[in-house]
Parts: C-alpha cells; sequence; structure tokens
C-alpha cells in the first residue's frame, strides 16, 4: 500500500488506490522520531508539507489534545516511555489528516497497559474520524473487540476474509490458527456458549455464570522441592546517576536449580538492569552476588547464557549455518546442525544473514544457540517479542524440557498469558523494587489490573482461573 | 540544567540560540592573549556546570589531558625564548615557550568548552534544516550520526558483553595478536549490526516526507527577547571582529620575545564573558522580575481581591 517502502516491486496484478492518503506507524518505536522532541517532530512533518505558521499551530495543537500528549510535547525522545513515544508516532502519521491509517505491530514493544492505552486511542481515531485502520498483528488478545474485518495471511496469500465474527469461528476451526483466538473468545467457543464473539469479559461472565453448575476448574496444587540456590542476589542496588532514581532497589532474590521464575511489570521498571546486573553486564552499586554460594568469578560466562531483549545483539556470524557451527565449537557440543534446525523451525534458513530473519525466528535462533550451551542457568528478557501464539507455545515447551532436565530459567517478559502458563514462580518489578516470587495462581489471582483476562472476567467464579484451558466442561 | 539557562531556552527560538552559540565559538577563536583566554574559560567552564551539571566531571577530565598534550607537544616542537626556565635532554623549556604552549592549551580547552555547551544547547532540528537546505545528503547523514552514534556505542558495549556468554571463556585466553584479531572481528560484527539499524531511518524520513520537502527553513517566530539576543549577537560580532582587527587581546604568538599587554583587555573580558553568560543574566532577569514583580501582581490575586475590598 506504501510501495515507496517496499524495495521490490509489484510482479503482477495491479494496485488500485481510491485514495493516495496512507499513513504508517512501525513496530520500531525508537527508530521513529526523527528530532529532540514530540513538538519539533510534528513540525518537521508539517514543514516537509509546506504548511503556514497558522497551520502548524492548529494541527499540532488539535493532535496533541486529541492524544492526550499536550505534557510531552517540550519532553525529549530520552524522557519518553515506549509507550508515550508511540503515541507520539500515531501523532506525527495522524497530523496530516489521512484517510487510511496502517499499522504494523504497534504494541509490540509495548507493556500490557501501554499497549491497551495506544489501541483505545486507534479505536477512538477509527469510530470519530471514521478513519480506515489497517493493523498487521499476530497478537489478537486486545485488538479483536476493537475490529469489524479478519484477514488470515499465510505465504503472501490470503487465507480468510470475513467479518470478525465470521473470521474468529472460522479460524476456531483451523487447528493452526486456533491459538491466535483471544481467550475469551476461545473459552467461549470451547465451552460453546450461547454468546457471539469477539465478547468482552463482562458478557463472558455472564454467560459462563449461566452455565456455571456445568463448569469446573482446573485444579492447579502445585509443590516444589527447592534445590540449593544457584544464583542469587542479595540486597543489590542500581542507578544511573548520582542522585538519579534507584532503577534496581535494594532487591533480593534466590534461583534455585530446576526452577523457572517469571518476572512482569511495565516497561522501564529496571527489569532489564537487573538481567544485566544479574550477568554482570553492569556492576551493583552496593549488595553481593552469588553463584553456587560463591562470589562470581569466569565461570559465569560459562555456565549462565543470557538473551537479551534484542536477540540479533548476540550474533556474531553472516549466516544462521555458521552461527550455529560457531557455537557447536565455542561449546564442544556433539549436537548435529540438521537437529538443532529441526528443533528450531530454522530449515531452509542456514544460508541466510541471521540479521534478515524475522523477529520471530531471530528469538528462535539466538534460543538455539542458548540450548547447544546447554547452561545452568539461562536468563531471557523478553523472548515472546515478535513471536505468534504458535511459536510461543514452542517457546514454552523447550524452556519446560530445559527445566524438566535440571536448568535454571529466569525470565522478564510482558506476556502475562505467558507468564501464567509457563512458570514455576511470578514477581512484579515496579521503580525498582522486586515482590516475593509466589506460584502464577497466587500471584494474578491477587491482582486487580494485571492479570490475565480470564481471571479478570471470571474471579468471582472461579478465582483460580488464569487461562482458558482452567476451565472444563463436566458433560464432556 | 540550571532554571535560569532553562528560562532563556525556552525563550528563545532555535536560530536564535544558533547565533548565540556561533558567537561563542567565534569569541573562543578570536583572542589568544593568556588573560581574556582564562576569563573566557571560566565563564564557559560556569556555564557548562549549570547546563548539563551530570557530564562535567568527564569533560572536565577529557579537557584536562587535552591541556596537558597540546603543552607536551607545544613544548617539544616550540623551544624558542630566553629565559630558561629547565632543561632536559632534547627539551629546553623558557618562560615565553611555556606561556605559548598555555596559551594554546587554553585556547583547545576554550574550543573544547564552547562546543560543549553547544551541545547541550543546540536543537537538531535547527542544525538539520540549515543543513537540509544546503545539502539534502549531509543533513541526511547529519541525522544518522546524531540518532546512531549513541546507538552504535550501546550496541558495541552490549555486544562485547553478551558475547562472552558465547565464546569458550578458556580458550579466549590468548596472545596479543589473538587479541587484536578479537577486537577487529568484534568491530565487523558491531558495523553489521549498525548497517541494520541506519535502514529504518531512511523509511522514516520518506514517512516524514523529507523527499518533498517543501519549506527551506522550518517556521520560526520572534519574539522580543529573540529580536534582543539577534541584536546583541550582531553587536558581539562587530565589536569582537573591530577588536580583532585592531590586534587588541592578541599576542605574537609563537615568537621568542613574547609580551602580553593589557591594553584594551578589560574591556574584552567584560564584553565575551558577560555575552558567553547571557543565557545566565537573561534568565536571572526574568526570574528576578517574575519572583518580585509579576507573580506579585498579575499571576496573584491578592491585588486584585484588595483592590475590590
Amino acid at each position: 500500500m506504501m510501495p515507496e517502502l517496499a524495495t521490490g516491486k509489484i510482479t503482477n496484478g495491479q494496485l488500485i488506490k481510491q485514495t493516495g492518503s496512507f499513513a504508517y506507524v512501525s513496530q520500531f518505536v525508537d527508530n521513529q522520531m526523527i528530532m529532540e522532541t514530540p513538538r519539533d517532530e510534528l513540525k518537521f512533518v508539517l514543514d516537509n508539507q509546506g504548511y503556514t505558521t497558522n497551520d502548524i499551530q492548529l494541527r499540532v495543537t488539535e493532535v496533541a489534545s486529541f492524544l492526550g500528549i499536550v505534557d510531552l510535547l517540550d519532553q525529549t525522545a530520552e524522557q519518553l516511555s515506549g509507550g508515550q513515544k508511540q503515541l507520539v508516532n500515531l501523532a506525527s502519521a495522524l497530523i496530516l489528516k489521512p484517510e487510511v491509517l496502517l499499522l504494523d505491530e504497534p504494541t509490540a514493544q509495548l507493556d500490557p497497559i501501554a499497549a491497551e492505552k495506544l489501541l483505545q486511542m486507534v479505536h477512538k481515531v477509527n469510530i470519530e474520524f471514521n478513519m480506515t485502520i489497517i493493523l498487521v498483528e499476530h497478537e489478537l488478545e486486545q485488538v479483536t473487540k476493537f475490529t469489524k474485518r479478519l484477514l488470515v495471511m499465510e505465504d503472501g496469500t490470503l487465507l480468510i476474509d470475513l467479518p470478525i465474527e465470521k473470521g474468529l469461528k472460522t479460524i476456531f476451526q483451523n487447528e493452526h490458527y486456533r491459538n491466535f483466538l483471544p481467550q475469551v473468545d476461545r473459552l467461549s467457543l470451547e465451552l460453546q456458549l450461547d454468546v457471539s464473539v469477539p465478547l468482552d469479559n463482562q458478557m463472558l461472565n455472564k454467560a459462563v455464570k449461566l452455565k456455571q453448575q456445568q463448569l469446573k476448574c482446573r485444579s492447579k496444587g502445585q509443590f516444589w522441592w527447592l534445590d540449593k540456590p544457584v544464583l542469587t542476589a542479595d540486597k543489590i542496588s542500581f542507578r544511573f546517576n548520582f542522585n538519579g532514581r534507584q532503577i534496581v532497589d535494594n532487591v533480593s532474590l534466590q534461583l534455585c536449580q530446576g526452577q523457572s521464575y517469571c518476572i512482569v511489570g511495565p516497561n522501564g521498571m529496571g527489569k532489564t538492569t537487573l538481567l544485566k546486573i544479574l550477568t554482570q553486564q553492569l556492576k551493583q552499586q552496593s549488595g553481593k552476588l552469588r553463584y553456587r554460594g560463591k562470589k562470581l568469578d569466569d565461570s559465569l560466562f560459562t555456565n549462565v547464557f543470557i538473551l537479551p531483549q534484542n536477540p540479533a545483539t548476540i550474533f556474531m556470524k553472516d549466516t544462521v549455518e555458521a552461527e550455529i557451527n560457531y557455537q557447536i565449537t565455542q561449546s564442544n557440543s556433539n549436537k548435529v546442525i540438521s537437529d538443532i534446525l529441526d528443533k528450531f523451525s530454522l530449515n531452509g534458513l542456514e544460508s541466510q544473514s541471521p540479521y534478515d530473519l524475522s523477529g520471530g525466528q531471530q528469538e528462535f535462533l539466538a534460543l538455539a544457540l542458548g540450548f547447544i550451551k546447554n547452561p545452568e542457568v539461562l536468563l531471557l528478557d523478553e523472548p515472546t517479542k515478535g513471536l505468534d501464539p504458535n511459536k510461543r507455545m514452542q517457546l514454552g515447551r523447550l524452556l519446560y524440557d530445559f527445566k524438566k532436565c535440571g536448568g535454571t530459567l529466569l525470565v522478564n517478559s510482558h506476556d502475562l498469558l505467558f507468564a501464567a502458563s509457563s512458570f514455576d514462580h511470578v514477581a512484579m518489578m515496579f521503580d525498582g523494587k522486586l515482590s516475593d516470587f509466589s506460584d502464577p495462581v497466587s500471584f494474578f489471582s491477587d491482582k486487580f489490573f494485571y492479570t490475565t483476562e480470564i481471571n479478570k472476567a471470571l474471579r468471582d467464579i472461579f478465582p483460580q482461573a488464569l487461562t482458558w484451558k482452567d476451565i472444563t466442561n463436566l458433560e464432556s | 540544567m540550571n532554571k535560569w539557562i532553562k528560562n532563556f531556552q525556552k525563550n528563545c527560538n532555535s536560530i536564535t540560540m544558533f547565533v548565540y552559540l556561533l558567537n561563542v565559538i567565534l569569541i573562543t577563536l578570536l583572542y589568544n592573549n593568556p588573560i581574556i583566554l582564562v576569563g573566557i574559560l571560566i565563564s564557559l567552564i560556569a556555564m557548562v556546570v549549570l547546563t548539563r551539571p551530570e557530564k562535567v566531571k568527564s569533560y572536565l577530565k577529557f579537557s584536562g589531558i587535552i591541556f596537558l598534550i597540546t603543552i607536551l607537544f607545544n613544548l617539544i616542537l616550540n623551544q624558542r625564548g630566553t629565559n630558561l626556565l629547565f632543561e632536559m635532554p632534547f627539551v629546553r623549556v623558557t618562560t615565553e615557550s611555556l606561556l605559548n604552549a598555555v596559551v594554546l592549551g587554553i585556547s583547545f580547552v576554550n574550543l573544547l568548552w564552547a562546543f560543549y555547551l553547544y551541545d547541550s544547547l543546540i536543537r537538531i532540528k535547527t542544525i538539520f534544516e540549515l543543513l537540509a537546505n544546503l545539502f539534502k545528503s549531509i543533513a541526511i547523514i547529519f541525522i544518522l550520526t546524531v540518532k546512531f552514534i549513541p546507538q552504535i556505542i550501546r550496541i558495541y558495549t552490549e555486544t562485547k558483553a553478551i558475547s562472552k556468554f558465547r565464546v569458550n571463556y578458556q580458550s579466549n585466553e590468548q596472545g596479543l595478536l589473538k587479541r587484536i584479531k578479537q577486537a577487529a572481528s568484534l568491530n565487523e560484527i558491531v558495523l553489521n549490526k549498525a548497517v541494520a539499524k541506519f535502514m529504518n531511518i531512511s523509511d522514516t524520513l520518506i514517512l516524514k516526507g523529507y523527499e518533498q520537502r517543501h519549506r527551506k527553513l522550518g517556521h520560526l517566530e520572534y519574539k522580543k527577547s529573540d529580536v534582543i539576543i539577534l541584536i546583541l549577537g550582531l553587536v558581539s560580532v562587530i565589536f569582537n571582529i573591530s577588536i580583532s582587527a585592531l590586534h587588541l587581546g592578541k599576542i605574537r604568538f609563537g615568537s621568542a620575545n613574547l609580551k602580553v599587554s593589557t591594553h584594551g583587555v578589560a574591556l574584552i573580558i567584560i564584553f565575551n564573558c558577560l555575552f558567553i553568560l547571557l543565557p545566565l543574566l537573561t534568565g536571572g532577569m526574568n526570574y528576578l522580575w517574575w519572583k518580585f514583580y509579576n507573580s506579585r501582581t498579575t499571576a496573584s490575586d491578592t491585588i486584585t481581591v484588595k483592590n475590590y475590598r
């Protein structure tokens, strides 16, 4: 739709557009701002189009008031959170009053609350200005309630193009795409509730209440035998400036062998910094770190593997095959390259550059490198970023296998569903403080806002239910 | 940032700021009388300390090193003069050569501090628009540099730290040649990663309509304060060029019989230091006006209420 952004050419067919007025917001939050402040950014767009002083003033005022970013206009890009930056990017797209707004995974780098705010704003644009919105996304959890039409694309062809309700029901019949359904819709379709989809939490609650006698919640009694701690942090703190905010504030944690831990929390609360301290990319300013009871030394690099937020950071070679071979050599592993390609769904990509892979493929390649090394502790920073629901489930299974073999896992994630379904212990980080780790059921059933959609919808009926799988039909 | 300087920054547009900063750079380039240089240096340091206090420590460290290196090189290269201070093998230090070295050292450091100030106060938009007006492709290179140098540094640091978790740590203990090879390969990896980052920015510029740019310079609004500062800037340029043409505030740099004249020095120091401190002075005046007059009369309703009573 915007051929100027594509490097290839149309080989067949014709692109017929009834309007040339398109705007685009990409998933790369940081690379979309050229200027220092949102005000300069918006002015830059209008200056390029040759608008008059008066028009510029009016348009900036309008768009900033509409999106609620007036207070952000004079802040520098570094001071803005991911969600705020994406709102500014949306403002830059809307300021030219486009007729069609194209959004490419706009919430991919945002935490759930920031993502919801952005989508609500997009919905407001859609209904108030009757603007056409085309959203490309593999995470449907928060978007179906705002959508009128669903299109599914596979291998360059359109599989489905239907109104949303029919579309959701159709993909429910398809085993591959069933996992893409939002949790509340999936549950209603699985339980064959007499409601139309997409439905909101309130509608699901009412429908489930009507059928409550026939339903039960899966019991989730979990008992762990906690081994000796592998990695211990004792009251560690870190800040970037002398009088700056404590990014990590007096955090203590113990990671025991064979256990999986997940830290959830909004953007910018210190999760990544904590992982960087645990892997000594940053040195803590106070507190102690111990590995198997001993002070950290070079053995940390041998026994631990870190998968950073941007998986491309760990790539060192020109092709996927060279990356895997390099890791096999470095780790003296007897693993075979073809097995690894199979296990991590990388077949056919051997000769590609790791930087040309999609976000999900990069994540799996980076994970493959970690599994070749076979470390005692695996640390992952936002591993589900860029993964579709099926890949996310595959990741969950790989991590489960790793844990079952005695590995220890610590993961940072925004993905509450992933946290609820794949880990033994969950904690929340906010303002540099880490809460106590508890099992997912106790952790999420205790939360009001920061929990899964199923828990929000059914907390008064089945307080322990976190995913659609937790509710089963007695009759079936 | 100090609130007075912030006030100045808020009350002037980007061209006014650009003119002020160009003037500061011009002042640091025109004079080489050590008394004037010291005066300018103090004013510049004061401004940078108040503008970007968090970076002052590293700036002081770096400019200190530059100062010492300049002095050492100059002492080796220029050994003229009659008043011998001390002598070492191959180096003869005289009062004149030492003074020459110190003058060059402070001149360099002054220029460095002027650029630190420039970096703290300039807006990317101004430079970008000025460049876009002259050479479109240079403007793109400028934006790539400004936006991506910090990113490249971050990629380098992260890659270096993360690579430790991939390589066999024992085999990492190698000779100098292998370490150099490793460093070269690390640089290659960082470049590969950086190129991938650069690609996105061209899409962004297309999306923002840079390709069909209509306006040569962005919209600017000139307030009274802008006009006053621009006039002061013009006066400063005329003053400094005239003084320079009269050879005041200068010494015969590099000569064997170096004489430091004080003729006209006081005037030059006062005028230029006040100009460098202009953001602080105007911000301070605005603050005092606000605190002792405006907030009591217009921003507070006490007077109005009193009148009605």
